[in-house]
């Protein structure tokens, strides 16, 4: 048995807060992120509700002391990170090999769209400052040297399920002892780019997004950053830290069955699970809540449908997709539904699914519409699947 | 637990793909942008499976074919990929049309390739391969990730084998921007003579460099891995300490040869020196970025020279490189200014 | 209505970069999907865009997309119908 690997810590920002206990009240109070666009410039902004954190970048700049010229990812990633380590010194941290693994699919591409208009006319154009940002690595090293986060360092993007393999990675590799201290998680922010290109798909919803239901249209695409710190048991107890639950198991595997859809049969999120749950030594029966990837396409929750009924049927643990309050944080989305699924554990909490009204036709259940606290939550699984047939099934348990 | 690198599959500036660098020499390159040769794709991917493939995601199925085929392994049991900035092209013709079109009518085959991870998914989605698959997208250490990540993979012992690759594309747009923050040198400064003669910037460079790593050797093992680190945010002197640390943890008193990513930039040839300098190394030191350019993976193509140069006692001489003989200990340093760091260390076997 | 149809035939080839197809080779009553062409999901959106741009034919959802793509004589029936 190797040793376990406990969340101590848990930073947030999305449409439905601006940090852990804002989240929370959300969900308490039933209250949805998603709603008219405000802060992406596109033309579309009467078209789709957006999950937009409710927050202007200079606003975001504001509350930082960062400059309002970085790319919004950069923005996001720091405010979450630093909520996730603020119960610890950074100096105390620094004493110990630190890792900080981040995702995102995005990069500075808020920033590369307006470089673009003005280059595209002559190539002369378009101010550097807005291009500096453009890959994927800019983020997270701008995180770790602000915050002094310095160690081990590496970038995931694996689309939707990016952050949750940023938290698996950094989980291996304090069991491998490698890393004593990871903070992990992911970023991204709204986009033409991204809004643009799911809806080249035509997969975005231009109502109010309604996953695990049978009237479900499509996703609606939200922003925002989570990172969770991970420690070994020796470390956590010497930091005297709060620990919210232990990462019993995961299991990343490959749908390898489309570039964007997955198979009918959910074939690679029923792997993802049931390697996560062959990780952890537990059984179905054993799960108390799933927090589904559920992004309310009708590809995806069909065939995450059909993995659960595969896995689980006919005893289902309660489940629902977060993502009709905080939209599709695509790269974030993993580490988000992570910081929900550590304090489902933490305490006792099921989230509901807002605005569900009909069962999917196929499927022998529905989604939990209720907001419950001080629950017995011993085990809960988290979804999150990708492009590319990427699928990642992560599992915490009370620890 | 040895990790072996049994096969390898490599599309460069250099006549790589089948392997007849060792036959013809090195292809000298002058100007200050180096381009891929590259195979007809077609031997490697159906017309139907093609036709929505940009190049990078082509240079990656073929040169991870490559490596298959050499390693004679049907199917790999994780894949792991590094790229420094992903499918470019498929980002910026998607960006554009956005732009032109003004968020209309815009069709989703460039927007479904531009993410980073398509390459391996496509690979996955070839060879169907329901396995561990991931992708890390870290500037000049995103190779170096991957390949941390399968030796990991290894070590936990639930995998026997893993196929990993470093690959980038350098395309117009890219090579402008690029051009402008100050990366490259003026064209007409380059020649393969004067490659490394210190000024401001490098040359551009692409490539795909794919490894099958095993636990087991075979017939077609080119070199053991004995260990590989990043290093970020630090000074010359830990990475020199991590190097001696590195080199007496695998019981090396003296080290055969120095490979390095230097690359003609008077900054980060600095850097590159001056480590060589500190571990005694300056002797046998070789360079390998005027072979295939500076890009954020090309420390994946600097492995395969080093893998080369491990098992063939003939290669050096083929590489330009004057060798009195074969290593048969070779450690990989590169940086990019001074930021993130690399140290890889191979052996003969 | 002849004309319409080697047009298309042509802006399919090229929209959808048939390589190994040649506009003539395609049958106006030749099943464009599976068995017929091999034409995916992803080309169904590719399609919609196609009958956007050339003849300003919007269609709303993508499931709608199979039953007009079926054939070359189905989609130009589909324009004739609905073009402006």
């Amino acid at each position: 048995m190797s040793k376990p690997v406990y969340i101590t810590g848990l930073g947030l920002i999305s449409a439905i807060g601006n940090n852990v206990s804002e989240s929370l009240l959300a969900f308490e109070h039933h209250v949805s992120g998603v709603a008219a666009g405000k802060y992406l410039p596109t033309r579309y902004s009467d078209k789709f509700p957006l999950a937009e954190v409710k927050l202007s970048n200079e606003e975001l700049a504001l509350k930082t002391g960062l400059s309002p010229t970085l790319s919004r990812t950069i923005l996001l990633s720091y405010i979450a990170a630093k909520e996730a380590i603020s119960s610890f010194s950074i100096k105390q941290l620094q004493e110990y090999k630190l890792g900080f693994i981040s995702a995102n699919t995005v990069g500075g591409m808020d920033k590369s769209e307006n470089f673009f208009i003005d280059y595209l006319k002559d190539e002369h154009n378009g101010h550097l400052r807005d291009i500096v940002n453009h890959d994927c690595g800019k983020p997270t090293d701008f995180v770790a040297k602000e915050l002094g986060l310095k160690g081990f360092i590496t970038t995931i993007s694996t689309a939707c399920s990016s952050s949750a393999n940023a938290i698996m990675l950094g989980s291996r590799m304090i069991k491998a002892g490698k890393l004593d201290i990871v903070i992990a998680g992911g970023v991204d922010s709204l986009t033409r780019f991204t809004l643009n290109g799911f809806n080249s798909l035509m997969i975005v919803d231009d109502n109010q997004c309604r996953p695990l239901d049978q009237t479900r249209k499509g996703l609606n695409l939200g922003e925002g950053a989570a990172y969770v710190v991970l420690m070994n048991e020796k470390i956590a107890k010497a930091f005297s830290a709060p620990i919210y639950c232990e990462l019993k198991g995961y299991c990343n595997t490959n749908d390898s069955h489309h570039q964007t859809a997955l198979s009918d049969a959910g074939n690679g999120p029923y792997l993802a699970m049931q390697g996560a749950l062959k990780m952890s030594n537990l059984n179905a029966k054993d799960i108390d809540y799933i927090n589904m990837h559920g992004t309310g396409t009708q590809n995806n929750d069909a065939s995450e449908g059909k993995a659960v009924e595969r896995i689980f049927h006919p005893n289902y643990p309660k489940l629902s997709s977060t993502k009709s309050f905080t939209g599709h944080t695509l790269g974030a989305s993993g580490a988000v539904e992570a910081v929900f699924s550590s304090l489902a554990i933490k305490n006792g909490l099921i989230y509901p699914n807002f605005n569900f009204t009909e069962a999917i036709e196929s499927l022998n259940f529905s989604p939990e519409i209720k907001y419950q606290k001080g629950l017995p939550i011993r085990n809960v699984l988290s979804n999150s699947f990708g492009f590319g047939g990427n699928c990642t099934s992560l599992l915490f348990s009370k620890a | 637990m040895s990790v072996y690198i049994n096969g390898i599959g490599n599309i460069s500036a250099q006549h790589t793909v089948d392997k007849c660098i060792l036959k013809n020499g090195i292809e000298n390159i002058s100007g200050n942008r180096y381009h891929c040769i590259e195979p007809d794709y077609s031997q490697f991917v159906d017309g139907k499976q093609i036709r929505r493939m940009s190049r990078v995601i082509k240079m990656g199925i073929a040169s991870s074919t490559l490596a298959m085929r050499e390693a004679s392994l049907l199917s790999p049991q994780a894949i792991i990929v590094g790229t420094s900035l992903g499918c470019m092209e498929d980002t910026f013709s998607f960006l554009s049309k956005m732009v032109q079109y003004n968020e209309e009518m815009l069709s989703p085959t460039a927007f479904i390739h531009s993410t980073h991870n398509s390459i391996a998914a496509q690979i996955a989605l070839l060879f169907q391969c329901q396995v561990y698959n991931s992708t890390y997208v870290h500037r000049n250490i995103s190779f170096e990730s991957a390949l941390l990540d399968a030796m990991l993979l290894l070590e936990e012992g639930n995998v026997d084998n893993a196929l990993i690759g470093g690959i980038d594309e350098i395309t117009n747009t890219s090579f402008t921007i690029m051009n402008r923050l100050g990366h490259f040198k003026e064209s007409k400064q380059v020649t393969p003579e004067n490659f490394y003669h210190p000024g401001k910037g490098s040359v551009a460079g692409e490539g795909a460099a794919f490894f099958v790593l095993a636990t087991t050797q075979s017939k077609s093992t080119y070199a053991k891995i004995l260990s590989s680190q990043t290093f970020s945010f630090c000074d010359s002197q830990e990475i020199v300490a991590s190097a001696k640390l590195m080199l007496a943890e695998n019981h090396i008193d003296q080290l055969d040869l120095l490979l390095q990513g230097n690359n003609g930039d008077a900054d980060d040839d600095a850097i590159f020196n001056e480590i060589a300098d500190s571990i005694q190394m300056n002797e046998r030191t070789l360079y390998f970025k005027h072979l295939c350019g500076e890009y954020g993976t090309a420390s994946a193509f600097g492995m395969t020279i080093a893998a080369e140069l491990l098992k063939n006692e003939i290669t050096a001489k083929k590489f330009g490189y004057a060798l009195a003989e074969k290593p048969n200990t070779i450690l990989i340093y590169n940086q990019s200014k001074g930021i993130h760091h690399s140290l890889t260390l191979l052996a003969a076997c | 209505m002849d004309d319409l149809k080697e047009v298309l035939k042509k802006q399919i080839v090229e929209q959808l970069n048939l390589k190994d197809t040649k506009p003539e080779d395609i049958g106006d009553d030749q099943q464009l999907f599976v068995e017929g062409l091999g034409l995916d999901s992803i080309d169904v959106l590719e399609l919609i865009v196609l009958l956007q741009q050339e003849y300003g034919i919007k269609l709303a959802n993508a499931e709608e997309g199979p039953k007009i793509f079926q054939s070359i004589n189905t989609i130009a029936a589909f324009i004739e119908a609905n073009r402006k």
